[in-house]
This record gives C-alpha cells, sequence and structure tokens, in this order.
C-alpha cells in the first residue's frame, strides 16, 4: 500500500475475514511511467482540497498490470474530519452501469439474451410503449416505430431518459412520478418506466438514460436472482470484490465512509446522498453502488486484462472488444456533453475514436465512465493502463474529470 | 532573451556565450537516406539561389536521432558578401506558434488550466465580446452561442482573425484600422484591442488562420505570472538548450542575421521584414522569436522522441499525440488557405490525414507548420525524420516549400 504525505499506512478492514485482496504493485519507472509526474497528481489534488473544491480524493494509476500510484488525500467525511483512507467507501452511482452492463453481457455468453431481443421479452409492457411529441405545449402521444432492444438499452438509444437530462415535458413527467425513489423493487421500477412516453424513436438519439435500471430488472428476470445476488455471485465474488454492494454493513463499514460537503463549495446549494449503510429496496443497475477504490480497480483490472483476473474469466475477450467499441455510428443523433466530441459510445462505456478533437488527452479505443458524486475510470487499452478516481463531491466532477485525465496522461513517459 | 537563465546550463565562460550543442550526425545511408538524392536537392535549391528566387537557405534533415543533412547555401543578406552560415539567424515568425503552444500545453499539465476554461476566465475583457455578421454591408453584432475556449484559441476557431491580407470582411477591415501588428505594445494591450473588436464567427465553427495563439501567449503570462520570454526560456528554451531563440536578436548577432531581397524578385514589390536587432515590447506568440537551425533542430528532435530530449522532458508523451491529432473533425469549416488537401489542423500544429491529396508527398502522422518570411519544418513520427527549411524570402514559399518537400521524401530509401 502507499504511503503518502497525508495518511498513515491503514490497516486492511479484517471484520469477517474478508478483505479486498490489493493488486501487485510496481515503481512507475518499471511500469514506463514518470514518479515526479505521478506525485504532481497528488500535489494538484491536494491544492483542489486545500481550496475546498473537495474533502478528500482516492487516486489509482495501474499500468501493466501493476499499480504505480494509489494516495488517499484529505479528508473522507468533512463532518469528522476523519483522513482519507485508501479502503474509504464510496457511493459510484453510474460507475454501476458498466458492471450492470458487462453482468447482461455475461448472460448473453450463457446464450439466454440476445442484444437484440425486445424488451417486450422480459417485461410485456413495453410492447406497448408510446412516443412522446411535444407539439402546442402540449404531448402528444404516436406508436414507436419499432420496439425497444437490448441493444437500445445498453447504448442508451431506448428513448427513455432521465430527469436530470433536461426539463422537457417527457424529463418533467419522469421527475413527477419520483422516478429516482430508492423504495421500489427492480420489478416495479421496470412497471414504471413502461408507463413513461419515450422521448424520442428508439434508436434516434443518445439520451442518457435509466435504461441501464431496467437492464438490471431484465437481469432480475432472466437469472432469477436479485441484482445484488446475480453480480455478487458473477462479478463480486470471483473478482474478490469483497467492499462492493448496493449497500455496506455498518459494522463492516462505519468508519470508512467517505461523504460530500453539506453543501456545494461553488454554489452553495444542499447536498443529500442516501446512506451506504442502509439496505435499499430498489438495486439500482444504473446507480446503486458502494465500492473502495482497490475494488473497482479489480474490475478496472480484469477490464484491461481483456476479460479475465487472476485466472478468472468475468467476460470473453471478443465479447469485450464488442462493448467497448463504438455502437452508435453516424446516423444517432448525439447532443450531449456526457459524450464529448471524437467519442461514441458502446455497450456501457463511452468509446473515444479519434486521438483529437476532446478537451483532454487519451488513446483511440479508450473507454470509460463516470458517476455523479464525481467517481470515474478509464481503461486505455492501448496504453496497457487504467486509472480511477474516488470522490464525493457532485457538483465538481466535470472539473475534476477532465483534471485528472490531464495529469495521468501528461505522467506517461513510454 | 534572459541569458542569464541560459548561462545556469552552461559552463561559465566569460569569453564565448553558451552555444546550442548540436544533435549527433550520420551519414545519409546509416539513416535509410540517399546521399545521391540529397546531392539532387542542393543542386535545385542552389539552381533557384543562382535564379535569384531566394538570396540563400539553410536546410536540415534528421533521421532515427541523428542528423543526416545540414547545409547553408547562398547569402545570408543580399547587402552584404557574407555566405549564408549553419548558424545563420533567422525570424521564423509563426514556427513560434509550435513552441507557444507547447508551452500552454505544459500549464495544461500543470494542472493549471483546462483546454475547456473560457477565454474570458483570464482575461475579462473577452467576456462581453459579440460576433460580427455582415448584412447589407454593415456588420450587425450577436451574442456568442457558446464561450470561446483555450481550445478554440489552440486550434483557432476562436473567430479572432488576422487583419491584413487574409480577408475582406468587414470583421477583417476591422483588424486591419486596429494597428494590430504594433510592436510597440505588449501582449496584454493586444489582447486588449482585439477583445474590442467582433469576432469573425461563432466559437468552434470556423478555422480562421489569426492573433489566437497571441493571444495563447497572454494567457501564459496571465496563469504563470511571468512574461512569455522569461516562461519560454524556463520551461523550454532553456532546458533544450536552444541558446539563440528569443525575441530579438543581440548587438553580438549582428553580423550573422538572414535577410531577405529589399525587393520581391517576382512581384517587384518591397518586401519588409522587422529589424531583429530591436528590443520590441510585443513578445509575439503568434509569430516574434528569431531561431538559428541547430536551435529548432533541438525543439524538432524532442517532438520527434515524444516530448524528451536527452533526459529533459518537455511535453508528456501522450499530450504531444493528443496536441498533434486532428482537432477540427468535418464540421469545421477552413476559411484559411493555409491547410493543404488531406491535412488538418491539431493543437498548435498542421497535421497531415491522408497520404495522398496534398500538393507533396508526405506520411499521415506528420505534424508541421511554417512560418511566412520563408521557413518550414516538419515532424514524421512513422518515418522518425524531421525536415528544417529556413530562409528570408516570403513571396517565394509557395515554389520553395513544396521542392524542399518533394525532394526530401525522394531521399527516402528505406
Amino acid at each position: 500500500m502507499a504511503r503518502t504525505a497525508t495518511v498513515k499506512k491503514t490497516p486492511a478492514h479484517k471484520k469477517n475475514g474478508f478483505v479486498t485482496p490489493a493488486l501487485p504493485r510496481g515503481k512507475p519507472e518499471s511500469v514506463g511511467l514518470s514518479s515526479s509526474r505521478l506525485r504532481q497528481i497528488s500535489s494538484v489534488l491536494k491544492r483542489e482540497i486545500d481550496k475546498g473544491t473537495m474533502p478528500g480524493a482516492v487516486v489509482m494509476v495501474g499500468r501493466r498490470g501493476k499499480v504505480a500510484h494509489f494516495n488517499a488525500l484529505g479528508v473522507q467525511d468533512p463532518a469528522t474530519q476523519a483522513p482519507m483512507r485508501h479502503d474509504s467507501v464510496f457511493r459510484v452511482f453510474s460507475m454501476t452501469k458498466p458492471i450492470t452492463s458487462v453482468a447482461v453481457m455475461q448472460l448473453v455468453e450463457d446464450g439466454r439474451i440476445l442484444i437484440g431481443d425486445p424488451v417486450s421479452k422480459y417485461f410485456p409492457a413495453f410492447a406497448r410503449v408510446q412516443v412522446g411529441v411535444p407539439r402546442d405545449g402540449k404531448l402528444h402521444l404516436v406508436p414507436a416505430e419499432r420496439e425497444i432492444t437490448i441493444q437500445d438499452l445498453l447504448r442508451h438509444t431506448s428513448g427513455l431518459v432521465t430527469h436530470t437530462t433536461g426539463s422537457g415535458p417527457v424529463q418533467t413527467l419522469y421527475a413527477e412520478a419520483g422516478i429516482s425513489a430508492r423504495t421500489r423493487t427492480n420489478n416495479e421500477n421496470a412497471e414504471l418506466l413502461a408507463t413513461m412516453p419515450l422521448y424520442c424513436q428508439p434508436g434516434a438519439e443518445w439520451k442518457y438514460s435509466r435504461s441501464t435500471d431496467l437492464l438490471g430488472s431484465i437481469i432480475e428476470v432472466v437469472s432469477g436472482q436479485t441484482l445484488g445476488g446475480y453480480l455478487t455471485e458473477h462479478i463480486f465474488a470471483p473478482l474478490l470484490m469483497t467492499d462492493t454492494g448496493f449497500y455496506i454493513a455498518k459494522d463492516r463499514a462505519e468508519n470508512r465512509l467517505a461523504e460530500a460537503f453539506a453543501h456545494d463549495p461553488w454554489t452553495g446549494e444542499k447536498v443529500s446522498h442516501w446512506s451506504m449503510t442502509e439496505k435499499p429496496a430498489l438495486e439500482a443497475g444504473g446507480g446503486g453502488l458502494v465500492a473502495t477504490a482497490m475494488d473497482y480497480a479489480r474490475f478496472a483490472q480484469m477490464l484491461v486484462n481483456g476479460g479475465t483476473l487472476n485466472g478468472e474469466r468475468i467476460i470473453g475477450r471478443k465479447t469485450l472488444a464488442w462493448m467497448t467499441s463504438d455502437h452508435l455510428g453516424p446516423s444517432v443523433k448525439v447532443d450531449s456533453p456526457l459524450i464529448p466530441p471524437g467519442h461514441g459510445f458502446g455497450l456501457g462505456f463511452a468509446v473515444r475514436l479519434k486521438p483529437g478533437m476532446a478537451q483532454f488527452p487519451g488513446s483511440v479505443g479508450k473507454y470509460y465512465w463516470g458517476g455523479r458524486a464525481g467517481t470515474q475510470f478509464w481503461i486505455d487499452p492501448k496504453e496497457n493502463l487504467f486509472a480511477l478516481l474516488m470522490v464525493q463531491a457532485p457538483g465538481q466532477r466535470e472539473y475534476l474529470r477532465v483534471l485528472i485525465r490531464n495529469l495521468v496522461y501528461a505522467a506517461v513517459e513510454s | 532573451m534572459a541569458r542569464s537563465a541560459v548561462r545556469k546550463l552552461a559552463p561559465a565562460n566569460r569569453n564565448r556565450p553558451p552555444s546550442t550543442p548540436p544533435l549527433p550526425t550520420a551519414k545519409p545511408e546509416r539513416v535509410g537516406l540517399s546521399s545521391q538524392r540529397l546531392r539532387i536537392l542542393t543542386g535545385a535549391i542552389n539552381r533557384e539561389i543562382d535564379r535569384g528566387t531566394l538570396p540563400g537557405a539553410v536546410m536540415m534533415i534528421a533521421r532515427r536521432g541523428k542528423v543526416a543533412f545540414f547545409e547553408a547555401l547562398g547569402r545570408q543578406d543580399p547587402a552584404t558578401t557574407a555566405p549564408m552560415a549553419r548558424d545563420t539567424i533567422f525570424r521564423i515568425m509563426s514556427m513560434t506558434k509550435p513552441i507557444v503552444s507547447i508551452g500552454l500545453m505544459m500549464l495544461v499539465e500543470d494542472g493549471h488550466l483546462l483546454l475547456g476554461d473560457p477565454l474570458s476566465k483570464f482575461i475579462p475583457e473577452f467576456r462581453d465580446q459579440k460576433v460580427g455578421i455582415e448584412r447589407d454591408g454593415r456588420l450587425h453584432l450577436v451574442p456568442l452561442e457558446r464561450e470561446v475556449t483555450v481550445q478554440d484559441l489552440m486550434r483557432h476557431t476562436s473567430g479572432i482573425v488576422y487583419g491584413v491580407g487574409f480577408g475582406n470582411s468587414l470583421v477583417h477591415r476591422a483588424y486591419a484600422q486596429a494597428d494590430l501588428y504594433s510592436r510597440a505594445m505588449t501582449l496584454a494591450e493586444l489582447a486588449a484591442r482585439i477583445a474590442a473588436l467582433p469576432l469573425a464567427c461563432q466559437a468552434g465553427t470556423q478555422f480562421n488562420y489569426s492573433f489566437s495563439t497571441d493571444i495563447v501567449g497572454r494567457i501564459i503570462e496571465i496563469v504563470s505570472g511571468q512574461k512569455l520570454s522569461a516562461f519560454l526560456v524556463e520551461r523550454i528554451l532553456a532546458p533544450l538548450q536552444m541558446t539563440e531563440t528569443a525575441f530579438y536578436a543581440t548587438e553580438g548577432q549582428r553580423h550573422r542575421l538572414a535577410q531577405p531581397f529589399p525587393v520581391d524578385p517576382w512581384t517587384k514589390a518591397p518586401v519588409k521584414l522587422y529589424d531583429m536587432l530591436e528590443r520590441p515590447a510585443m513578445e509575439s506568440g503568434g509569430g516574434g522569436l528569431v531561431s538559428t537551425a541547430l536551435d529548432y533542430s533541438r525543439f524538432c528532435q524532442m517532438l520527434l522522441n515524444g516530448g524528451s530530449l536527452n533526459g529533459h522532458r518537455i511535453i508528456g508523451k501522450k499530450t504531444l499525440q493528443f496536441m498533434a491529432s486532428d482537432h477540427l473533425g468535418p464540421d469545421v469549416k477552413i476559411v484559411t488557405p493555409v491547410i493543404a488537401p488531406g491535412a488538418s489542423f491539431g493543437l498548435g500544429f498542421g497535421v497531415r490525414m491522408q497520404t495522398g491529396m496534398a500538393p507533396a508527398p508526405g506520411t499521415v502522422g506528420q505534424f508541421q507548420w511554417a512560418g511566412v518570411a520563408g521557413t518550414t519544418f516538419w515532424i514524421d513520427p512513422a518515418e522518425s525524420m524531421f525536415a528544417i527549411f529556413l530562409s528570408q524570402a516570403p513571396g517565394q514559399m509557395q515554389t520553395m516549400a513544396p521542392t524542399f518537400r518533394n525532394l526530401v521524401h525522394a531521399a527516402i530509401e528505406s
């Protein structure tokens, strides 16, 4: 484990005997990274912490199978002022989506789902969805020209949206229905989504959405397990991600929970997040997981390795290559800051298609996603590299996202 | 130039100022070039010199880390008998832009700014800038649809233009009247004058070759707290031991300065290039440096090495790849005809996108730029090569640049 200037070596949490094993460490220069430029990452994050941008952060960079940089900085919880730990637990929000997407593709590899399957095969109510067309201040409903497929859900072209992607009439209906409530089950959530009008025709436009929650519901239907049960058996347990789940037991983690500032440091708005130790009714495949940096790093290293970690194959190499390629093409309308210029979207990940265009560096083929509290990760297959930032700072996520990318890539030597 | 900063690197010697160390050399055949075809290059340029096309030229070609061709031909100054020398000093004009662009990206790597940051964040005078739309012979001012970003400046999509000789629209004429080429004002004053002018287009919609890189120079000053010259010396010129690159020449260099014909040999128009011995207030990030072939070759070898030279890392490998990639894409209208067919523009460099199309041969991935006084260079990562052509013959580059490019490529054997 890294010794850092701000955090003493923290003892691994040993309750119940389950501890996430650390990935092997390597000196930066031995994996073609610059120690001094990696130190600059922590230096800049510390500068931001001192400025009050976020309470603290955990950052990790891995290359060629080794972790070359792993730092915990600042404070874990502004209310307690406890220092950030390497094994602090974070709400990863939409970093849940790549995990859920891999789980769906495991069922594809089992021959139990085709990505061309209509969603109505699993939830018949979706055969009757209609598209909401705003006209003369009212929402007119027209038939969907084709059914929503599993592929649409994975790449966010279903026509489903979420209440935070705009203030149009469809998004308003989502907000009014209380779509983000954690008190419904996955089944109830799916039935509720089926009653919402679509924002656009299936396949017409990329629109960030509740699609991945619906995928979670479908996993439950196909596997007969709860989403948490399926993910634990097929992903978390084989990868030894012992601190990952839709909640974490209080006695396991009560001194390791990372929290955001109570008020956004830039706008003053109140910030409130759901409790990490409360078991929710909704195991949200689109955003409900908590995890530690090392847990998610094991998922990331599995991805860098092309689908296996320490002999455990989670997903096939060719399936992963298929997932991490562009699935939009030129005819799907994309108009969202979530897909930067020069990028496309695959089955659960944004994918870089061009070496230039975006406002941050990265290789063609790099794929990633992030969560709304500011956590993010990316995989760069060409550079055999992954990077991970864990933070709870929702209002600062756009800024930190780009800053970290610039700094990590500056450290690539050879 | 802050010569004291340079003395810190070289051994103290009162009689001889520190000199630029040469790169290693090799015979052409050792690096896959043909001596015989390089002799044809020499002959062709001499032929043009004898014809009176240009007074003289300095050319250098390096491959696989070795200089294989380095010649000075013709006369240094039509007014004297001095022959062109390999260490003759030239006005490199817009070959300043790549150096300054690297400077800006160093600050991005340091975590001091993002490419997506709005220009107005650094220079508030730009906050109220409007776009000038020409209608019925008059200029109508409309608001910007989005803010001009640092990325826009780096790739000339800011809507800022050059005035004289780059267009005849009302916006161009407003620029021509604003006395923007004075060497008596500072970058800060230039920025203020440009901020008071309308933009030629909405940000991000057109490539207009422009004063944008001068604004980049001003941003460097603001973010670093140093004058542009001091920043460039400290971060680039001194580490690379480019001891004769500066915003003016010294008295001791008086007899080594390249001069153009006083009258263009083809059009008979007078040729007026600025006095290199004058110390200007203007440290123009867009075109103010003077340099030598040896100096610029060290910059080129650093670029070819992916960002470092002799253990001094100037810029990260991935950051440089990012800069030397297309940042325009298919939707930006290229207005200024400084980009050849088959090429595009990155962050401070032209970038070759196709093997064919262009009026001279080259390799996909080559990145380059040129200076209007008669200089050009390119970096060819795939061929491990760079080439530099220096002259002071502003009206003749339409012929000399493709000639040089054709004959250099003809000399590549293996």
